[in-house]
């Protein structure tokens, strides 16, 4: 098996001391060739700085990282020949056309003038942008920024493409669309790892799965595998009366997940569709009104549940953000952070 | 992860199709970032605009305002003031460099470039490049319109000639130190703030007023910082004997003190602007 990536106990420190955070915190990871790998993990796990220290913009303190066999301290140079970075935000110029935009990256990543004119062409066809090439970034719309972004990305046709949230921000359509998009070039040959906080855009990318929190690894696989890991079946019990929801969650369980807005009960059973049974008629003997009661596979929402311990964010991004709170804002307000922050 | 990978490539073995056949040079990078530049300033017109419109704003108040209150011995006050104010103008254009810097620097443009196989020092050259050239032409027009409002010079073509040669590399020699400026500052409204940093600078030269009318420290500052030796380099060229004999040293000794200045500012800036730029 090639390998394409492999950090092994890597550590990346910010500040000292007191005030010092671990973003990376011993994580271990190794990312087949040949294969989609998402990062999943929620806000502050540590995804961002692992694709940063990937593409050589940050420096880990201790551990090791290596891209298609170089080391990302020793030889920056040859992993930057390797890598086509998409980072968090959208670095394209507003001032200037696509193609210009492209052209410029086609440029830097080693074509001759013909070749990136054309390169810069071929993606723009490729991203589903080739009308509006000849257009003034300014005029695009948050989606099209972002695929033209992502094009930016691969438009030195990169052994691996790293794309950190890729649809972050964008509409269920455009979010879609930008999947296409990733799905044709994954079908080329290139190898792509990304991250995102969507486990549906995973599940959907994604061959293998790599679950982080607080920086470290907490579990990896398949979806498949992942969900099988999770182990049990759950149920879910869909309740007619809000006001039962803590009646009924008392009598299924300390494991049950309540999600009041929905009035939904989760909760893992290992006994099948009997013990399914076996609780219905339990809550309906107390004289709980339930209006579905559903047996069914563990989702990567469990999964990520169970290991993390905190949900994932789940739907359209602009629902995240009385989810875990942090940082899911528009992608404009959390660009200003981060222009802070590197004050 | 245990799956086997039927569909594997080897990283090294054959080149992906459609991938590049040779790298970037340091030549291409600082062109292909210096053109960018180029047309981003070109579609916004306001931003040359702007910088044009100060610029020749702060020549009339200086011309009219203040300058009937400002002698300069030997002198007409205009000719003082437009030799000066052409140069220390460069001051003021590379503010806004330092701006658009730090919003390319928060737009995530530059972990795209650093990602890329390209030196570093190149496309930080491709940048101040084009911010020395946005600061040339303003200093020209502003020169333009020196002369409207009575600037005289009797220069030879071959004084000019080296006015704008030097010209071209004081401003080169300052867009580093703006660049740098751009990459700490951590926002564009910062970088504004900064920026401003150009007005005591300025004023704490002999772009003005004859340092010899300033105080003891304020003077010994402004008698040897680099604005100063650029200054009276300039008013030597294009204002002739008149004017060296006011200087307290030769045309020579401000000519080779401006260059010694402008290595200097150069040698101090490219180490910054390269660290600033790698940080994490
Ligand atoms: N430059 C920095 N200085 C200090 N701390 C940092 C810096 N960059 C990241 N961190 C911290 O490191 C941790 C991991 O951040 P990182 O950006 O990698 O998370 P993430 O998984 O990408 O989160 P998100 O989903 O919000 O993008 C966070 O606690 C963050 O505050
Ligand atoms: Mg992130």
């Amino acid at each position: 098996m090639d390998v394409i990536v492999e950090a092994s106990g890597l550590v990346k420190q910010y500040g000292s001391g007191s005030g010092a955070v671990r973003a990376l915190d011993g994580l271990d990871l190794v990312a087949p060739a040949g294969k989609v790998l998402a990062l999943l993990g929620p806000n502050g796990a540590g995804k961002t700085t692992l694709v940063r220290a990937i593409a050589t913009l940050t420096r880990p303190s201790s551990g090791t990282l290596t891209v298609a066999g170089h080391d990302v301290l020793r030889a920056p140079e040859q992993v930057r020949r390797v890598i086509g970075l998409a980072g968090q935000y959208a670095a394209v110029e507003p001032a200037l056309t696509g193609l210009e935009n492209l052209r410029m990256v086609a440029r830097l990543f080693g074509h001759r003038r013909r070749e990136a004119t054309l390169a810069s062409e071929r993606v723009l066809e490729q991203m589903g942008l080739a009308d509006a090439g000849k257009r003034l970034v300014k005029t695009y719309s948050g989606g099209m920024r972002r695929r033209l972004d992502l094009g930016a990305s691969l438009v030195g046709s990169p052994q691996l493409l790293l794309l950190d949230e890729p649809t972050t921000g964008l509409d269920p359509r455009s979010r879609s669309e930008l999947w296409v998009a990733i799905e044709e070039l994954v079908a080329t040959g290139t190898d792509v790892l990304l991250t995102t906080q969507y486990l549906e855009e995973a599940d959907r990318l994604a061959d293998l799965i790599a679950i982080i929190d607080h920086g470290r690894l907490v579990a990896s696989g398949t979806p498949d595998e992942l969900k099988t890991q999770a182990g049990r079946d759950v149920v879910d019990v869909q309740l007619a009366d809000g006001g039962d929801l803590d009646r009924a969650a008392a009598m299924l369980g300390p494991e049950t997940v309540v999600d009041r807005n929905t009035q939904r009960l989760t909760v893992p059973v290992a006994g099948g569709a009997d013990e399914m049974l076996a609780r219905a008629g339990a809550l309906s003997t107390a004289g709980i009104t339930m209006t579905d009661v559903a047996l069914r596979r563990p989702t990567l929402d469990d999964v990520f549940l169970a290991l993390t311990g905190h949900p994932a964010e789940r739907d359209a991004p602009e629902e995240s953000d009385s989810g875990t709170g942090t940082g899911s804002s528009s992608g404009t307000d959390q660009r200003r952070e981060m222009a802070g922050d590197a004050a | 992860m245990t799956t086997t990978t039927p569909n594997a490539v080897t990283p090294k073995a054959q080149p992906r199709p459609g991938a590049p056949s040779g790298s970037a040079s340091a030549f291409t990078t600082l062109s292909a970032v210096a053109i960018r530049t180029g047309l981003k300033i070109a579609r916004s017109p306001q931003i040359l605009g702007i910088a044009i419109v100060q610029s020749v704003l702060f020549l009339l108040m200086f011309r009219y305002v203040l300058g009937g209150a400002i002698g300069v011995p030997g002198l007409s006050y205009v000719d003082f003031l437009v030799p000066g104010f052409v140069v220390s103008g460069l001051l003021f254009t590379a503010g806004g460099g330092s701006v658009a810097v730090a919003e390319e620097s928060a737009s995530g443009l530059y972990d795209r470039l650093r990602s890329l196989p390209v030196p570093s020092v190149a496309v930080l050259a491709g940048r101040a490049v084009t911010d020395a050239a946005l600061m040339l032409v303003v200093a020209l027009v502003t020169l333009g319109v020196g002369f409207a409002v009575g600037f005289r010079t009797g220069a030879a073509p071959g004084h000019w000639l080296l006015a704008i040669g030097l010209l071209v590399v004081y401003a080169l020699a300052l867009s580093g130190i703006f660049v740098w400026l751009g990459l700490v500052s951590g926002s564009a409204q910062a970088a504004q703030g900064l920026s401003i940093l150009a007005v005591p600078f300025s004023f704490l030269s002999s772009a003005f007023v004859p340092v010899e009318t300033m105080p003891g420290v304020l003077q010994a500052f402004a008698a040897w910082q680099p604005l100063t030796f650029m200054v009276n380099t300039w008013r030597g060229l294009l204002l002739g004997d008149p004017v060296t004999a006011t200087f307290g040293h030769s045309l020579t000794f401000y000519l080779v003190g401006s260059l010694v200045w402008s290595a200097a500012l150069i040698l101090l800036a490219a180490p910054l602007v390269l660290h600033a730029y790698r940080k994490d």
